[in-house]
């Protein structure tokens, strides 16, 4: 009663009064604009425009009028029931408008995600938690890079009118998705809407693949190894030239002069050792996909001599990220200037990889080094020492938005060699990226220059603008000719060794890049095939230094996979390429293994030792997801690794602890190299005695990593080898590009490993791999695709992953033109006017 | 009985039972077009009624709820609700319980009704204290 007639006093009141305003006014800023992670309540949840709209989105496209603003010309787009979009266009502007415009309409996050990453503010959408990943790439510069590449665009460049005009296509798709409250989810739980597109948002989008493909640290793992296991050990272990042949496609001979001598002797002195700690940790913590990890992609081409046609076959199937949605939409496209069907990356206009009426080409990654590190002389006035003088560093200052918090200062300082890393502990010093990728590089102008070529010289001269990153194009064309070219920038060093941290004084800066005439290539050759499959593209007489056997270049057991089944084939067919590309043949396991059951006879085996090796004697190293074998391989050939090089790494203490990318496994490629090279033909190579233990020959360790590989799997599987299946091992999980794992597909059991052609890369669960597998048949004109996703981003639409079944099957989908897929059952036709 | 809150016996469901009525037919309107404040500023505008008892609790809190629940319900005849509830609910780290986001949506729906009347009834009672019973004597 009391508490009662305090509360119907005037003091009472206003408390009250006053707890509803704050306690009430929390709700409601809560609700209106979030609060750190929490979205904003209301207009997120609102029944009318918030999330549930995922749903209205996911609806298929109907046959519809739509109006866009900036058309010059009516125009159509035809999507098939699968998706893929074909657009008809009057003017060359249009087409790249409508193509912006469909990417908006379908993966509008995806754009917005890309941008953010390579322009350094994803913290701005999701929080501190991407604060490394924003300063990273903010000191690696993407968006410098991207808004150099269009200030060097003359005002009526072919690249610029499709930028700009692409631009404009998104920012109608923004514009409808808003106005009509369907932004996708991320958006509406994110709390943001996404601001204009530009032509420099399409140049990061660029500079993000280059990212993914070309930025490497692998200077810094030399520099780890040689610091621990001695220049002279890591040079026979890692060296410039593998081991193995690698089939390069270019055997010479060579123009150019010759290469110039490198030093035999090197050290890393204590400056560079700690600051390469640093650096290597900076870059650990990195997203997937900031620093190129897997050495994958196949193409190859094969002339009429070898077709059942007469004409040639051209296959491509690059492995980048599986993602759902793809880095990949698919398309075609018809104006007065082009005609083109294939895959494009959505935030950039056209296509990469594809068709048009004369030729057809696909990408692998060539791998050349393209990122180098200078050990700087700095001093505390932010100067650098170079070329006998001190010189100021240009120091750039960068407000990160950060959501939930205040925006976190960044200071970028830039010597003449690139962005400039620092430690504390290291006062005088720094470490600086030079990187081919923050160079500009006319791509676009490039890539429309090759749908429109319809020769080689053409697709050739088109190529000669690309300068990152460095890519194997293959090519074919309906006159009958095939050929490949590897533009790029290819950096060369005049003096120190590229693979390390070099000296930032100013002999050892780049001089220059390889003469395009002198790039890798080839074209019609007498042998009648090309690949590539990320193999050293060159013999060891190129005169050239263009990388080293670790991550620049592939084991090459692909390339000698597809070698094999190429070279030995005959009357090739669509069909032939089809199941080249869904190989899951091991290479080096069919090459080791029978050395393996000769160093582990039956005699001396248990029971269960016995079944697992008689699994392997009647194995033909095809890495199914049903075969034991496959599972015995890959845990015998993990542990052999370990079982030899192991004790080496303990000897001289590499931290692999620490940092996992000098972890001895298969991620380090030529340990697997030199480890095939000794079974086969130096079984005595005194690396297979430990240091200070006693003697052991390849025999002796091949056979305790048998036991021990046979012992893991009993324990992981039971004791009985049949049961002993890979695919219960090794899974593929095709990710959520936005990192939101209920939206992934997977982990499914799935065959193939590294080195099969249908590889499997990033682990036991596998993430990467074939991300397109494209065919164009010049017998009879007609192409064919398939790609593990859906055109949509929208997880409840039918066409976010409808392809994927087909994909692991290894089924294709025709390439239609618009024409041809206006008149098939099921087709939907937008018709645009302005 | 306060005078705060005498009405007429006649008004006592009447005005409620209206209120409510035409309080959830707004906020549904409103919400069909995003406008989602509509739901507090009905709340504090039932809050500054003179219901009887706490009923603006109830009403603000049951159109809220209703409202945005009837929403829901419109939308589940054109599109699969629980689908899209689905998703959220992976996304936000709940798993595949759509239930719980729709539970949540009209919790939320019920919240902001709430403390919109909680807000227009503490404003109420301060001005009747202040204009019409100076001595805080109700």
């Amino acid at each position: 009663m009391m508490a009662r007639r305090r509360g119907n006093t005037l003091f009472g009141r206003l408390v009250n009064l006053a707890a509803a305003l704050v306690v009430g006014g929390a709700v409601l800023f809560v609700s209106a604009r979030g609060f750190g992670p929490l979205p904003p309540f209301g207009p997120a949840f609102v029944p009318g425009t918030g999330v549930w709209s995922v749903a209205a989105d996911a609806r298929l496209p109907t046959t519809e009028v739509l109006h866009l603003p900036e058309l010059q010309r009516p125009a159509t787009v035809v999507f098939e029931h699968l998706g893929t979009a074909h657009i008809r266009a009057a003017t060359d502007h249009d087409l790249w408008l409508v193509n912006g415009y469909l990417h908006a309409r379908f993966r509008l996050f995806q754009l917005d995600l890309l941008r953010r990453l390579g322009e350094g503010l994803l913290s701005q959408a999701v929080g501190s938690a991407a604060l490394d990943s924003d300063k990273f790439e903010l000191k690696l510069g993407l968006r410098r890079t991207a808004e150099a590449e269009w200030r060097q665009l003359p005002a009526n460049d072919p690249a610029r009118l499709a930028l700009l005009a692409y631009s404009k296509g998104v920012n109608d798709g923004i514009q409808e998705l808003e106005s009509h409250h369907n932004l996708p989810v991320l958006f509406k739980l994110l709390g943001y809407q996404p601001k204009s597109w530009t032509p420099i948002d399409t140049l990061v989008v660029q500079g993000d693949e280059t990212q993914d493909l070309d930025f490497t640290d692998t200077p810094l793992d030399y520099a780890l190894l040689v610091r621990h296991l001695g220049y002279q050990r890591t040079m026979r272990w890692f060296p410039v030239l593998p081991v193995n042949g690698q089939h390069p496609y270019d055997p010479g001979p060579y123009q150019g002069g010759p290469p110039a001598p490198i030093p035999s002797q090197a050290s890393v002195g204590t400056p560079a050792s700690a600051l390469v700690s640093v650096l290597a940790t900076e870059l650990a913590a990195l997203p997937p996909g900031a620093v190129h990890r897997y050495g994958a992609s196949n193409n190859w081409a094969v002339d009429g001599t070898k077709t059942a046609s007469g004409k040639p076959l051209l296959a491509g199937d690059p492995h980048l990220h599986q993602t759902l949605p793809a880095i990949w939409y698919e398309l075609s496209g018809d104006s007065p200037g082009f005609h083109f069907s294939g895959v494009g990356i959505p935030g950039t206009p056209g296509i990469i990889i594809g068709r048009n009426r004369h030729i057809s080409w696909s990408l692998t990654d060539t791998q050349n080094q393209s990122t180098l590190y200078y050990l700087e002389r700095t001093d505390q006035r932010h100067r650098y020492y170079w070329r006998g003088a001190w010189h100021p560093m240009r120091r750039l200052h960068y407000a990160i938005p950060v959501k939930g918090s205040s925006a976190t200062h960044y200071e970028v300082d830039l010597t003449v060699h690139g962005p400039l890393t620092t430690s504390a502990r290291v006062p005088g010093h720094g470490l600086a990226i030079w990187w081919a990728g923050a160079l500009p590089s006319s791509d676009i102008d490039a890539l429309l220059g090759v749908m429109r070529a319809s020769t080689f010289d053409q697709f050739r001269r088109a190529l000669g603008v690309w300068h990152a990153p460095t890519q194997n194009f293959i090519y074919a064309d309906d006159g009958g000719n095939i050929g490949i070219i590897a533009p790029g920038y290819y950096p060369i060093v005049p003096r120190g060794i590229p693979w390390l941290p070099l000296p930032g004084l100013g002999p050892s800066d780049v001089a220059g890049t390889i003469p395009y005439g002198d790039v890798p290539q080839a074209y019609d050759p007498p042998n009648h095939i090309l690949f590539s499959a990320n193999q050293r593209p060159v013999t060891g007489a190129y005169p050239y230094y263009i990388g080293t056997s670790l991550d620049f270049f592939d084991t090459g057991y692909r390339a000698a996979r597809i070698q094999r089944v190429l070279s030995g084939g005959s009357h090739l067919s669509v069909a032939s390429m089809e199941a080249l590309q869904n190989d899951v043949h091991d290479f080096l396991a069919q090459e080791i293994v029978p050395k393996l059951l000769a160093a582990v006879p039956v005699r001396g085996l248990t029971p269960l030792q016995r079944r697992a090796r008689a699994q392997l004697a009647r194995w033909d190293g095809g890495m199914t997801a049903r075969s034991p074998a496959a599972s015995i391989w890959w845990y015998f050939w993990q542990r052999y690794l370990r079982d030899t090089f192991d004790p080496w790494w303990s000897a001289a203490h590499v931290p692999s602890s620490r940092f996992h990318s000098v972890r001895v496994g298969s991620g380090l490629a030529p340990l697997d190299e030199d480890l095939e090279d000794w079974t086969l033909h130096d079984q005595g190579n005194a690396v297979f005695s430990p240091p200070e233990g006693p003697h052991r020959t390849a025999g002796e360790v091949m056979r305790r990593a048998f036991v021990e590989a046979v012992g893991q799997l009993a324990d992981r599987l039971g004791p009985d080898p049949t049961t002993w299946r890979w695919g219960t091992l090794h899974k593929r999980t095709i990710e959520s590009f936005a990192q939101v794992s209920s939206l992934q597909y997977g982990p499914r059991a799935s065959g193939g490993d590294p080195w099969t052609v249908n590889a499997a890369d990033g682990g036991m669960t596998s993430s990467a791999g074939p991300s397109w597998r494209f065919i164009m048949d010049w017998g009879n004109g007609r192409a064919q695709g398939v790609y593990p996703g859906g055109q949509s981003e929208n997880p409840l639409s039918p066409w976010y992953r409808n392809q994927i079944n087909a994909w692991w099957k290894g089924l294709y989908y025709p390439l239609l033109s618009a024409a041809a897929a206006a008149h098939r059952r099921g087709a939907i036709v937008w018709t645009m006017h302005r | 009985m306060h005078y705060s809150d005498t009405v007429r016996p006649s008004n006592e469901t009447a005005l409620p039972a209206i209120a409510l009525g035409g309080g959830t037919i707004a906020i549904w309107i409103a919400n069909l077009v995003g406008l989602w404040w509509v739901t507090p500023l009905f709340g504090f505008l039932i809050g500054l009624l003179p219901l009887p008892g706490r009923r603006s609790y109830a009403v603000a809190a049951l159109a809220g709820a209703v409202g945005w629940g009837l929403g829901l319900l419109w939308l589940n005849f054109q599109e699969s609700v629980g689908s899209a509830a689905s998703v959220v609910a992976g996304i936000m780290g709940f798993g595949s319980h759509g239930s719980v986001v729709i539970v949540l949506t009209l919790l939320l729906a019920a919240i902001l009704g709430l403390v919109g009347a909680w807000i227009g009834r503490s404003l109420r009672r301060v001005v009747e204290t202040r204009f019409v019973d100076p001595y805080g004597q109700l």
